[in-house]
């Protein structure tokens, strides 16, 4: 992390690769949080669409040859968690010293830069699975309207702490 | 003093209500509401159902008790620093807005409300959005005197000049060349099917509706029939029918832009537009974020171009009446508009070019478009030797237009970061150009595909406050190095 006072001017670190750039990464453990998030949901899924097949709701529909024939469907909630589990490798985050920078994504990858000066408000949350874990989500607001909620989930929690303060007061420093 | 303070003064420990005509207004917005779902269920269900007749009853005490309450306990008043608001009854919401926090005010006065004097005044701020507080009628005092407050006072109503009119001429070409009332007609007629189908699905019987209603559905039903027997009235039908969404959508626009003007108050841009419904809004120029322009192929080639204004707070909804602040401009006008907002603005600078990647990342796209399309039609068209050549003929040329354009587009795409403003052109077949106050610059994102990555270009994203959902200030495929240098020098260093 560049927040070093002898660190270099954002202005002169030009030419360097962003790929190459030093990210801090998110902890392991947060895949097990999204894992188990994106198996709850398709079990709710599964199970809401059986008690409506045994009931005989779904009688005749044209969308149940979708849902309970053996076909392709079959194959869009294990890919739909594994999407999830590999976005973990897109994750990363470097706090530098005018801006947080926010990489994220796999098939197309985004680097967001919020500016020190712009952030409004950042907030931290956990839910009671993230903290069994040890894990917090961080939020950064900006006046913006894409960057107006940046979230940063599964940080360890003193991490993520840490890091909610420090860009307290960076912001507010900068704003003055 | 300051009139605003005195205003401030005089008014510190009064509290105001809304005009009782509030109640009349809020009955008839919530029936407006109301309506598309009473149609849709008259149709749909029969009225002799009695949930229907339930649904309609408890809506109508639910809506009447939530507006009459809304009167009684809402109240307001102006203070040295802002406007306090309190309202709710089981809920009792107690509001603060500081003047520095709005961004502008607008006012919104219909046919009925001129008659009786009221105005329904709606306040933005950058935090909370268009309508962080909406005043449901006011009396037009009432109304002037919170804009008087809000406003910077000494500079009203001296130094006004009219920035823009929007002359008959340019309301019949806005209109002539939009396609917005025919989408709209398409729809409706869409719908109007889709219903139909419904209905007869479902076995209800034509006896539920209304006898006139049946004597139109069978006209119709009637008309189309003996059109589609005849390819030659058919021809003519289209022809009739483009040229009437033609006709419908001018004759919209005329009306919908009467009066429509921008006004230079000091600081401020007032736009007024509305000959039913009068619209004003005051947007303060510091205010402002960026600015767009776009053109669709057909203005362009005819050289004009529509100027919008992206200002704090204005955000969520579509490319609204709002923030339009030029409805057309000739193309050798825009820089004069762009001085009107932004004197300090030049234009003495060159575009500087992306990566030629772009040109293929423009085919790829349009084939990628055109295939799946090219196999749709092989599967609902009847083939033969006929079909079959109308299929290719038409793929190729779709394909020829793709791969002709690339170039024109790569060439039209350009950017440049010039005494404090960034300016951005994207498209040739529909030219658009932002212009974003740096200074202004919420955050900037770099976006990469895969291919992106394999050629090394990224997208330069910039965000500003008060983009609507469908607008995305983007610069294509810009060199990594380049792209991650300009996130640098775009990154404030202090807020302004």
């Amino acid at each position: 992390m560049s927040t070093e006072p002898g660190a270099p001017e954002p202005q002169d670190r030009t030419t360097k690769e962003l790929a190459n750039a030093s990210f801090e990464r998110l902890s392991p453990s947060v895949r097990i949080v999204w894992l188990a998030s994106r198996v709850v949901f398709w079990l709710v899924i599964v199970v809401g669409l059986s008690i409506a097949h045994g009931v005989g709701a779904l009688q005749g529909g044209w969308w149940q040859v979708w849902v309970f024939s053996p076909s392709l469907a079959w194959l869009i909630p294990p890919i739909h968690i594994a999407l999830r589990l590999l976005s973990y490798a897109g994750w990363g985050y470097q706090l530098r010293q005018w801006d947080l920078l926010v990489r994220r994504g796999v098939l197309t990858r985004e680097y967001i830069a919020i500016p020190l000066a712009r952030i409004q408000q950042v907030s931290t949350s956990s839910s009671l699975f993230e903290r069994l874990l040890g894990l917090t989500t961080l939020s950064v607001r900006t006046a913006g309207t894409r960057t107006a909620r940046t979230r940063i989930p599964g940080l360890p929690s003193e991490r993520a702490t840490a890091l909610r303060d420090v860009l307290s007061r960076k912001g507010h420093e900068l704003a003055e | 003093m300051s009139l605003r303070s005195e205003e401030a003064d005089k008014t510190a420990a009064a509290w105001h209500r809304l005009h009782p005509a509030m109640l009349w207004f809020e009955a008839g917005r919530i029936l407006r509401r109301l309506l598309v779902p009473l149609l849709i269920g008259g149709f749909a269900v029969s009225r002799r159902e009695g949930g229907f007749r339930t649904f309609i009853i408890v809506s109508a005490v639910i809506s009447v008790f939530g507006f009459v309450s809304s009167y009684l306990s809402f109240r307001y008043r102006l203070t040295a620093d802002g406007i306090e608001l309190h309202e709710g009854v089981f809920t009792r919401r107690k509001q603060h807005i500081a003047l520095a926090r709005i961004s502008h005010i607008s006012t919104h006065q219909n046919a009925l409300a001129r008659l009786i004097g009221v105005v329904r005044l709606d306040i933005a701020t950058e935090g909370g959005g268009e309508r962080e507080a909406s005043f449901a009628a006011l009396s037009v005092g009432a109304a002037e005197k919170i804009r008087l407050h809000v406003g910077d006072a000494g500079s009203v109503r001296e130094d006004e000049n009219i920035v823009y009119a929007a002359s008959l001429h340019d309301r019949v070409l806005a209109g002539a060349t939009t396609l917005q009332v025919g989408g709209a007609v398409a729809m409706g007629f869409l719908g109007w099917r889709y219903m139909r189908r419904l209905n007869s699905a479902d076995g209800l019987e034509s006896g539920a509706r209304p006898e006139f209603l049946n004597g139109v559905i069978t006209f119709v039903d009637e008309l189309l029939g003996a059109i589609s027997a005849s390819p030659a009235l058919m021809t003519l039908s289209i022809f009739a029918l483009v040229a009437g969404i033609w006709a419908l959508s001018i004759i919209v626009s005329v009306v919908r832009w009467h009066g429509f003007r921008i006004i230079e108050r000091g600081a401020e841009l007032h736009q007024q537009s509305g000959v039913l419904s009068r619209t004003r809004n005051v947007i303060a120029r510091d205010r402002i974020q960026a600015v767009e322009v776009y053109g669709s192929l057909v203005r362009n080639l005819l050289g004009f171009a529509q100027i919008a204004i992206v200002a704090a707070g204005s955000g969520g909804r579509g490319r609204a009446q709002s923030r339009i602040f030029i409805l057309l401009s000739a193309l050798d006008r825009v820089s004069d508009y762009l001085q009107t907002l932004w004197p300090q603005i030049r234009e003495d600078f060159d575009w500087r070019p992306i990566h030629p990647y772009h040109r293929r990342q423009h085919i790829n796209r349009g084939l990628l478009l055109l295939l799946p399309l090219t196999i749709v039609a092989l599967y609902v068209v009847p083939l033969n030797a006929v079909t079959m050549v109308a299929i290719t003929l038409t793929t190729s040329g779709f394909a020829w237009l793709i791969w002709r354009t690339a170039t024109p587009s790569f060439e039209a795409t350009g950017f440049a970061l010039h005494d404090g403003y960034l300016h951005v052109r994207t498209g040739a077949v529909s030219p658009r150009r932002w212009i974003v106050a740096t200074s202004r610059i919420q955050a900037v994102i770099l976006q990469t595909s895969l291919m992106q990555r394999r050629h090394g270009v990224t997208n330069v994203v910039i965000d500003v406050n008060g983009l609507a959902r469908n607008q995305h200030i983007a610069i294509p495929n810009v060199p990594c190095a380049q792209a991650e240098r300009m996130q640098m020098e775009l990154t404030p260093h202090h807020a302004d």
